[in-house]
C-alpha cells in the first residue's frame, strides 16, 4: 500500500483551523459579565442568558427570565421600581418585567447592544445603548420620550440626579443633558473612552476614563476641578463617602483619593485588573478584582481586613445590603457573604456548574 | 512562557495600534500592511520550506522510479529514498519545521487582531491590559471599511468568497504536480478543494478583519510562491506540455 502525504502547507492549515475551532480568539470563554441588583429582600441577578430573582435570605429561586427562548446575553445590572424590572440585553432590546413573577411586560428596542444598566427616575426610565444613543422612555409602557445622539458607543450606565442625565460615551465625552427634554447642557471631553458610570457627590462629578484618569467635574458647569493620573484604564464607578472617593483601575489598584482634591490617600494592589465600583458599609470598603477575590478593606487605611475567593473572576460590582455582602464571579454564581467576615452564607447556584 | 506570548502580543496589538494611528484611523489598511510586514519578517521561516518543496516537486520522476523498483522493499525504497534527499542537499524535516516555528506568531497576530477589535466588554479589558498608554486614546478602533464592521462577519460574502479563491490558489501553485500514484493524487485533489471550502466556511462566522488578515496574507503567499516556483500545479498555458515549459525554462 502507496504511502500517502501531506504537504507542509496543509498541515500548516490543519493546525490553524484546529486553532481556530479550538477557541483560539484571544477573548474569555464567558460573553458577557453578571449584573446584580438588591431590592426588597431579593436579588435579581442577570447571568449569562438569565435573569433571576433570589430570595436575599435564603438565595431560593423566585423565578427567571426568559424561559426557553433566547433573549441575552446580559450585563447591565437590572434596574427596580414601581415593580418592574428592567434590564438591557446585549439582543439589543430592553425588557420591562414583572417583579413578582419575572413576565414580560413590555419590550423596547434599540439598534446595538445594550451592555449599560437602565435606571429609573420618577415615571421615565433612561437606558443607554450601543447605538450611541441614550433613550429616555415612559417607565410603564416603553414609550419613547427623547433620544439623545453621542459620537459612539454608550456602555456607561447613566447617572440622573438633580432633574440631570450625566452619561459617558466611548466619544472620549462625558454629556450632561436634561432629564426631561434630553438638551444637552455641557459635554467634557477626556483623553480616552469613557465606559465608566459617574458618581455625583457635593457639587462634583467624578468618573473614569481610558486614558488612565480620573476626572472630578464641576457638575453645574462641566469645569474640569483635578484629575488623577492611575496606571491603567479606569472603568469602575468612584464612590464618594466621607470626603474620599474610591476607584479601582485596570492597573489592578484602588485608589482612595481625597475627593476635594484628588490626592492620593492609599491605594490597595489586588493580582488583577479592578474593573467593578466598590461598595461600601460600616467602615468597610469591599472591592472585586479579575484575581477572583473580593476585598474587605478598611476604608479609612486601606488594611485589608478579609477576602473571600471566588472560582473564576469577578466583574460584578458587590452590593451591600442589611449586613450582606452580595457578590457574582464570572460562572454566574453569586454569593452572599457576611459582611463583617466574609463567611458565606449562602451561594446560589447551590452547586457548582 | 505564557509572559513571552503575551511580550509577542503585547508588541503586535501596540503594532496595529500604531498603524491604525499613523494610516489614517484605516483598521483594514493597518491590517494589510501590517500582514505584509509579517508575512516579509517570517520569510526565513517560510522560504526553506519553499524551496524544499520545489525541490521535491523536481525530483517527482526520481523519486517515483525509486518506488517503481523498490515497490516490495519497503526499506530499500527508504534507504534510496534519503540517499536522494542527500544528494539533492534537502532535508524532509525543513518542509514542515519552519511552517511550525511561524505557527505561534500566526496564532499571535491572529490574536491580536481580535484584540484590537474589541467590541465587547470582555473583548475591550483583554485589550485593556495590552494596549500602551500612549495608544489608548484610539479605541475604540474606528471598524468600519467599505460596507464591512470589521469587527463582524462579511454580511455580503465577499471576503469568504475571497479567502477561498486566494487559498486555493495559493494551496494549488504550492502543491507538486499531481504524482503517477492515484491514491495521493486524488487525496492532494480533495484536500486542495476541501481544505478554501473549509476556511471560507469559518470566515463567514469570524469578524471580517480576520478575513481581510487571511485574504492579504494569501495574496503575499501567492507573489512569494511564484517567485520561487512559478505556477506550481496550475493548469499550463494550451499546447504547452510540461516538459517543452521545463526546456523554454533551460534555454
Amino acid at each position: 500500500m502507496r504511502k500517502i502525504t501531506i504537504g507542509p502547507k496543509i498541515v500548516l492549515w490543519l493546525l490553524i483551523i484546529v486553532a481556530l475551532l479550538t477557541g483560539c480568539r484571544g477573548g474569555a470563554p464567558l460573553t458577557s459579565w453578571p449584573g446584580l441588583t438588591v431590592a426588597e429582600d431579593v436579588v435579581y441577578v442577570a447571568a449569562g442568558a438569565k435573569v433571576y430573582a433570589l430570595e436575599a435570605e435564603t438565595g431560593n429561586q423566585k423565578w427567571e427570565f426568559p424561559g426557553e427562548e433566547k433573549k441575552g446575553p446580559f450585563y447591565a445590572a437590572p434596574a427596580v421600581a414601581e415593580g418592574l424590572v428592567f434590564i438591557g440585553s446585549t439582543d439589543n432590546n430592553l425588557y420591562a418585567l414583572d417583579a413578582v413573577t419575572g413576565n414580560q411586560r413590555w419590550v423596547f428596542a434599540t439598534n446595538k447592544p445594550i451592555i449599560a444598566g437602565p435606571v429609573v427616575a420618577g415615571d421615565t426610565i433612561y437606558v443607554a445603548s450601543a447605538d450611541s444613543k441614550v433613550y429616555a422612555l415612559e417607565a410603564a409602557t416603553g414609550v419613547g420620550r427623547w433620544e439623545f445622539t453621542t459620537g459612539n458607543w454608550v456602555w456607561a450606565t447613566p447617572l440622573v440626579a438633580d432633574g440631570k442625565v450625566y452619561v459617558g460615551s466611548m466619544d472620549h465625552k462625558m454629556y450632561c443633558l436634561d432629564a426631561e427634554s434630553g438638551q444637552q447642557r455641557w459635554e467634557f471631553e477626556a483623553d480616552g473612552a469613557i465606559a465608566a458610570t459617574p458618581t455625583l457627590a457635593g457639587g462634583l462629578l467624578y468618573f473614569g476614563a481610558y486614558d488612565n484618569k480620573v476626572y472630578a467635574l464641576d457638575a453645574a458647569s462641566g469645569a474640569k476641578k483635578w484629575e488623577f493620573q492611575a496606571g491603567g484604564w479606569v472603568w469602575s464607578q468612584p464612590l464618594v463617602v466621607n470626603g474620599i472617593a474610591y476607584v479601582g483601575s485596570m492597573d489592578k489598584m484602588v485608589y482612595a483619593l481625597d475627593a476635594a482634591s484628588g490626592q492620593k490617600k492609599w491605594e490597595f494592589a489586588t493580582d488583577g485588573a479592578v474593573v467593578a465600583g466598590p461598595a461600601f458599609a460600616d467602615d468597610l470598603l469591599y472591592v472585586a478584582s479579575e484575581d477572583k477575590q473580593l476585598y474587605a478593606l478598611d476604608a479609612a487605611t486601606g488594611q485589608k481586613r478579609w477576602w473571600f475567593t471566588a472560582k473564576t473572576s469577578i466583574y460584578t460590582p458587590p452590593v451591600v445590603a442589611d449586613g450582606v455582602v452580595y457578590t457574582c464571579s464570572q460562572d454566574g454564581r453569586v454569593h452572599a457573604l457576611d459582611a463583617d467576615n466574609g463567611n458565606q452564607r449562602w451561594a446560589f447556584p447551590r452547586t457548582e456548574q | 512562557m505564557s509572559q513571552l506570548w503575551n511580550l509577542l502580543l503585547q508588541v503586535m496589538v501596540n503594532s496595529l495600534l500604531f498603524l491604525y494611528n499613523v494610516l489614517g484611523h484605516n483598521f483594514a489598511l493597518s491590517v494589510a500592511v501590517f500582514t505584509v510586514l509579517v508575512r516579509l519578517l517570517t520569510l526565513p521561516f517560510t522560504l526553506p520550506a519553499q524551496r524544499t518543496a520545489k525541490v521535491q516537486q523536481e525530483i517527482q520522476p526520481e523519486l517515483e522510479q525509486i518506488r517503481k523498483k523498490h515497490a516490495k522493499d519497503k526499506e530499500k525504497q527508504t534507504q534510496e529514498t534519503m540517499k536522494l534527499y542527500k544528494e539533492k542537499g534537502i532535508n524532509p524535516a525543513m518542509g514542515c519545521l519552519p511552517m511550525l516555528l511561524q505557527l505561534p506568531i500566526m496564532f499571535a497576530f491572529y490574536q491580536s487582531i481580535v484584540k484590537a477589535l474589541a467590541n465587547t466588554p470582555l473583548q475591550m479589558i483583554s485589550l485593556g491590559q495590552f494596549a500602551s498608554a500612549s495608544l489608548s486614546h484610539l479605541v475604540p478602533l474606528g471598524s468600519r471599511f467599505l460596507w464591512l464592521d470589521l469587527g463582524y462577519p462579511d454580511p455580503k460574502y465577499v471576503l469568504p468568497i475571497l479567502v477561498v479563491a486566494t487559498t486555493w490558489l495559493q494551496q494549488k501553485m504550492s502543491t507538486p504536480p499531481s504524482s503517477t500514484d492515484s491514491q495521493a493524487a486524488s487525496m492532494s485533489q480533495s484536500m486542495q478543494i476541501t481544505m478554501p471550502l473549509m476556511f471560507g466556511f469559518i470566515t463567514m462566522s469570524l469578524a471580517s478583519g480576520l478575513a481581510v488578515y487571511f485574504v492579504i496574507s494569501n495574496l503575499v503567499g501567492i507573489v512569494i510562491q511564484y517567485f520561487i516556483s512559478g505556477k506550481g500545479s496550475l493548469p499550463l498555458p494550451r499546447g504547452l506540455k510540461k516538459s517543452e515549459q521545463k526546456d523554454k525554462k533551460g534555454k
